[in-house]
């Protein structure tokens, strides 16, 4: 239904333009995401949209007959909006009533803070992860953590437990003590609440019970493997040196073949972007549940930087998922980026920030019961949420700032960008961990950018793009006349 | 009164309009441009079906700041891209569609 507006329509401040081909316009007004394909005609349309700004209505109807038709779909996308209208949604508090009350939770236990390979990428700084002492979190630690954020959880929430380390299978007993506390004794006392299980794991070991336990408790599974093995064993070696990929990728099948659920993950670094679109076929052959390419971190938990020659070109980087995803390798639901990119879209969803990190969403809980925001800032300190069992945590106040600074709304680099509620700043590790650094070479400071909002902007774009190719399909496979043809004469262009 | 009989075409043209008035799709289309609107996830299916798709491993996290009118129970934006691929790698935005459709 056309809205009656009498003091006329103003263009989104939200309006994002995307041009393709010769003649392609795509318009999106990322502040409600009902986007307008202009499959013909781009200019024309341009010069429409800029004439028909400021006119209601009736205005519009009188200088434009034959293209009222187009100023009401103007107006249903948000392409125009009310003069009078406000599109911003700063937030004053986050936790106005001074606690967290996440809907969901994926909740990770870093049960083992050792690990038995050797990445070259490696997360875990030796400092802060203590590597050299071996810790493991013991069962006090674990049952307190899943209890306290079951607790927290509103009714009807669901909390994913994630088994995380270090490599949690060197605590394998505690994960399966784990499984059962939740089962035997949360599940029942929490009966409106929904605990599921998963393990960031390896595999380059397996225990002999592993398939049991994780087909008792479906647990689902993530892997990382990084390409075949010439490109895996050049990134992930083994603790002695020693290649990982036969042992992994024999764990993989075998649990695949079980019937359990394993996603297989690639971090992609300078080794391997060059070879994208082959490592999603390696993943499919090998039969995981889903694949994902996530760009390599560029700082450790110890705030070391990553050597500039590791870091993938993000040119290069783009134009492989891309790819990926255009040909088809993988269902478009089960690729990441683009499965959790495209949720992002939904109509009426609009994001503040670019994830749940700085809501309290994704707490890390390591082995001395310390909590931080994002598996990504474990170990730095000024992100340290308090600790579970002395009772500090959650200071709330360290989340507040994150989200309070890090809002698009906020922020210097996002609050005139067209694209802020589309993405909601990025994944805020860049700018948490570079910026301001002076001993970041330039090279690693473009990078940090570039995870941060190149990489974000672009992925959202392909995949405005690939809805609007489906669209056009739709309509093209369904020839007729068009729906509307009352404008048959343009007096404007 | 006896209405006219819609001719071939007509009906063509009707039945286009359902079909892309179920897949929310709209087309204007003039002598210089066609415009039609994308179809988004959520829209179209929730339109056309009412069976719960909504995967229950599926974690949500949400980082919405308003929620849409009706809210879905899982949101498959959680806050690392390591629990958004063993949690919500299934179907995310089936997941959003079926709890949009549930509610709707």
């Amino acid at each position: 239904m056309t809205e009656i507006n009498n003091t006329g329509y103003k263009i989104s401040k939200h309006l994002v333009f995307l041009e393709r081909g010769a003649d392609e316009l795509l318009l999106v007004n990322t502040y409600e995401c009902k986007p307008l394909l202009i499959s013909r005609g781009r200019e024309c349309v341009k010069k429409l949209l800029q004439a028909m700004e400021g006119l209601n209505r009736a205005a519009a109807s009188e200088k434009f007959p034959n293209d009222i038709a187009l100023f009401d779909l103007f107006t249903e996308h948000h392409i125009l909006i009310p003069a009078d209208k406000q599109e911003c949604d700063e937030r004053q508090d986050f936790f106005p009533d001074g606690q967290l009350q996440p809907q969901g939770i994926s909740l990770y236990l870093l049960l083992a803070q050792s690990c038995n390979m050797a990445c070259t990428y490696c997360l875990n700084g030796a400092k802060t992860y203590k590597k050299e002492k071996i810790i493991q979190m013991d069962e006090k630690v674990a049952f307190h953590a899943v209890e306290y954020f079951v607790k927290q959880l509103v009714s009807g929430g669901q909390i994913e437990v994630c088994l995380f380390g270090g490599e949690p299978l060197l605590n394998w007993e505690l994960g399966k003590k784990v499984f059962q506390y939740c089962e035997e004794k949360l599940k029942p006392q929490y009966p409106d609440k929904h605990i599921v299980y998963a393990i960031t794991s390896n595999l380059s070991i397996l225990p002999d019970d592993f398939i049991d336990v994780a087909k008792k408790y479906s647990v689902s599974v993530l892997c990382d493997i990084d390409g075949p093995a010439t490109l895996h064993n050049q990134t992930r070696p083994l603790i002695n040196g020693g290649p990982s990929y036969e042992q992994i990728a024999g764990h993989v099948k075998k649990l695949i073949a079980a019937g359990i659920r394993v996603s297989l993950r690639t971090t992609v670094t300078s080794v391997n972007v060059g070879h994208i679109s082959e490592i999603a076929k390696h993943h499919k052959a090998l039969k995981g549940a889903g694949c994902a390419f996530v760009p390599v971190n560029p700082v450790n938990s110890d705030e070391q930087l990553l050597p500039d020659d590791l870091l993938p070109d993000m040119g290069v980087m783009l134009r492989g998922i891309t790819a990926a995803y255009k040909a088809g390798i993988w269902d478009k639901t089960k690729l990441l980026p683009f499965s959790i990119y495209a949720s992002k879209l939904i109509p009426g969803n609009r994001s503040v920030l670019g994830c749940g990190a700085p809501y309290g969403n994704t707490p890390v809980v390591t082995a001395e019961s310390d909590v931080y925001p994002c598996i990504y800032l474990v170990g730095i300190e000024k992100y340290n949420l308090g600790n579970l069992m002395d009772g500090t945590y959650p200071k709330l106040e360290v989340l507040r700032s994150m989200a309070e600074d890090y809002q698009v709304e906020h922020r210097v680099d996002c609050k005139n960008c067209n694209w802020r509620y589309a993405c909601g700043g990025g994944c805020l590790v860049g700018p948490l961990t570079i910026k301001g650094r002076e001993d970041a070479t330039p090279a690693v400071k473009q990078y940090g950018e570039d995870i941060n909002c190149r990489y974000t902007k672009e992925i959202l774009e392909e995949i405005l793009w690939q809805m609007a190719l489906e669209t056009k399909e739709k309509v093209r496979k369904n020839e007729m006349s068009p729906v509307s043809d009352k404008g048959t004469r343009m007096n404007f262009c | 009164m006896q209405g006219k009989k819609p001719s071939e075409s007509e009906s063509k043209g009707t039945s286009r309009r359902q079909f892309l008035k179920q897949c929310g799709i709209a087309v204007v289309a003039a002598a210089a441009y066609e415009v039609m609107s994308v179809m988004m996830p959520g829209v179209a299916e929730a339109t056309t079906s009412s069976v719960p798709l909504c995967d229950t491993s599926c974690v949500s996290s949400s980082n919405q700041s308003v929620p849409p009118a009706n809210p879905p129970k899982c949101v498959c934006t959680s806050g690392c891209i390591d629990s958004c691929i063993s949690g919500c790698q299934v179907n995310c935005t089936g997941c959003i569609v079926s709890s949009t459709t549930a509610k709707s």
